[in-house]
């Protein structure tokens, strides 16, 4: 409770269907349908799951780029939606994103200078001379020569631009950092210095992460509590070791099986059949149900919602079949 | 990829890097495209020191004069007269300022507006776009010859007037295109992370939408050129292009077209001007594109 950085509290976020002004929508998509979790300060939250089930989603509404449907985003305490003008300026100094995709992040006719420059001119009107010196402290901060601020992004390979988009989020000295999937578009080499790199920023300059992944072996590297989602609802949360030592949801079990083994020995993991259930006609009841490995065709699984219980302090999740050790 | 030297190269200083990519993109200018424009240029701009005749005066005893190099010709109407007795290389040379002026104007106020019109509507989206671009088919729909009649009866034939009745439906091509690929930049995640950081929109759009959209506006531009010499002759024809004293390639080709059988001359120089105005446009845009990208430059 001590430091709670960011609160999302039964965020949702619905986007209409199809058709238009002459036909009538079709069913809206839930992408995101009533999702709580709280980011610490200096802490990695990651958020799990697989495509589609909505993290993205999340992140948007937490970065402002998407509007809520429901449920609040708070951030130090206050209401992130109320905000307007100077603290609207000052959350959006405060949180910044690094994307997937580094060729996508980076605009194509924008010198590294600018590219890096751009969040220290809006918000703190630097120019000429203190602007190259902060960008050219920014580039070694990532590991990367300041000469190469008079370069284009297409001179980078993946990974150095990847520091480049970690550089300008790292600009204004921001609180939180949304991550999303930020090593996915990247070698398997080069992952782990990235990885690293955030790592050493976090504990350098006492940095919040909310980390969107479907990688499990980068969520337990870099995570400190872990959130599972599966089609637009969180169906665990619980610190990282909790979730990697004791996994009470039957999807986040599915999921760890899943992760294949750095050992020819081992035989591949389980891997959880059925295609992940479409947002736009959720199953009824657990929304799991439909590929649960411990579903009996009981009714309660069905048709009821599980409730999103604690069962074990800090570890909370949303199944019929667990039963809580502490109530 | 290529830049495995960056970190290993000697650090040259960003000075040194920027005079020599300058250097390199001179090296690269189109020759021949730029000096047509080049000669075309000072045509228009000192053409009256240039021309060796007035472009207006009528000699009727001189009429239809074939060009030099025919039995008939001589050097003192070097490419011949036209049915006035008008000495064809001056009319040329002084209506480079006509044509290319008046490509330009229109460029410049039909295309700066269009150009502005789609950004804000493929940016803002919503009702804003859809307005804009209801207004926009509207004026695609209509006739350009007609409603130009009708404006230059209204206004009066003069050089300002054809300027003012092209540029809207230059400015519609313009928005219409420029919007398109408005909409699909505004979705790169580089314009994502721009909101994240707080960048206001006018920023958003000039420094990451508009320059990743230059290389359409570009040629865009430079085919519209060809496409108004050629619709400024149209108009002419008609009766309600630049007035006709003033020179205009247009105008020339229109005069000469019922006399292409006894006289080819009077149509064909004003043509080869045409083209080759709008080729080297066309080339010289094709270079400013190339060069305008990062990506294709190299250091």
């Amino acid at each position: 409770m001590a430091n709670r950085l960011l609160e999302v509290e039964g965020l949702a976020k619905h986007f209409r269907g199809g058709g238009n002004w002459l036909t009538s929508g079709g069913d809206a998509i839930r992408a995101v349908d009533g999702v709580s979790f709280h980011v610490e300060a200096g802490e990695t939250f990651a958020l799990v799951g697989e495509s589609g089930c909505g993290k993205t989603t999340v992140a948007k509404m937490i970065l402002l780029l998407e509007r809520p449907t429901r449920g609040s985003i708070s951030f130090q305490g206050q209401d992130v939606s109320g905000f307007r003008g100077g603290g609207l300026r000052e959350y959006k100094r405060m949180v910044q994103a690094v994307f997937q995709d580094p060729y996508s992040s980076l605009n194509p006719r924008m010198q590294v200078l600018d590219i890096i420059g751009e969040p220290l001119r809006v918000h703190q009107g630097l120019r000429g001379r203190t602007l190259r010196m902060r960008v050219g402290e920014l580039l070694e901060n990532v590991g990367l020569n300041p000469v190469t601020a008079s370069f284009f992004p297409h001179q980078f390979s993946g990974g150095q631009r990847q520091r480049i988009a970690i550089a300008r989020a790292l600009a204004l000295r921001p609180q939180l950092i949304v991550l999303d999937e930020p090593v996915s578009g990247l070698d398997v080499s080069i992952r782990a210095q990235i990885l690293n790199l955030l790592v050493d920023l976090q504990r350098d300059l006492g940095l919040s992460y909310l980390l969107i992944s479907h990688d499990l072996a980068i969520v337990e590297h870099m995570s400190h509590r872990v959130g599972v989602m599966y089609v637009g609802k969180m169906v665990e949360l619980a610190t990282r070791d909790e979730f990697y030592g004791n996994t009470l949801h039957p999807y986040s079990n599915a999921l760890l099986a899943s992760v294949p083994k750095p050992d020819p020995d081992i035989p591949m993991g389980t891997t959880i059949g059925g295609e992940v259930a479409s947002p736009i006609n959720p199953p009824s009841g657990c929304r799991f149900h439909t590929r649960c490995p411990i579903y009996l065709e009981t009714s309660m699984c069905r048709e009821v919602e599980p409730d999103w219980r604690e069962i074990l302090s800090e570890h909370l999740t949303a199944c019929h079949k667990v039963e809580p050790a502490v109530v | 990829m290529a830049n495995t030297t960056i970190q290993t190269a000697v650090p040259a200083s960003a000075w040194l890097v920027r005079v020599r990519s300058s250097l390199s993109v001179a090296r690269r200018v189109p020759k021949i495209p730029t000096a047509v424009l080049l000669v075309l240029m000072i045509f228009a701009l000192f053409g009256q020191w240039i021309a060796p005749h007035s472009p207006v005066a009528v000699d009727m005893a001189n009429s239809f004069a074939p060009p030099v190099w025919h039995e008939e010709g001589t050097a003192n109407n070097l490419l011949g007269t036209d049915k006035l007795g008008r000495d064809i290389l001056s009319r040329l040379i002084r209506g480079a300022r006509v044509s290319l002026s008046l490509s330009l104007f229109v460029i410049g106020l039909g295309g700066g507006v269009g150009v502005a019109l789609g950004l804000i509507s493929g940016y803002a989206g919503g009702k804003v776009d859809a307005v804009m671009q209801r207004g926009i088919e509207v004026i695609l729909a209509m006739p350009t010859i007609l409603v130009a009649l009708v404006f230059v009866f209204a206004v009066g034939r003069s050089f300002e007037s054809v300027i003012l009745i092209l540029s809207p439906f230059l400015a519609a091509r313009f928005a219409r295109i420029v919007r398109g690929e408005t909409l699909s930049v505004r979705e790169r995640d580089f314009v994502a992370i721009a909101k994240v950081i707080g960048t206001p929109a006018w920023m958003i759009l000039l420094r990451h939408i508009l320059p990743n959209v230059f290389n359409t506006i570009i040629v865009l531009a430079t085919l519209e050129v060809g496409h108004l010499i050629l619709l400024e002759s149209s108009l002419s024809f008609l009766g309600v292009g630049v007035p006709p004293p003033q020179p205009a390639w247009g105008l020339m080709v229109a005069d000469g077209r019922e006399f292409l059988t006894s006289a080819y001359w009077i149509t064909l120089f004003p043509g080869l001007c045409i083209l080759a105005a709008v080729l080297s446009l066309n080339l010289f845009g094709d270079w400013l594109r190339d060069t305008l990208d990062p990506r294709r430059r190299q250091l």
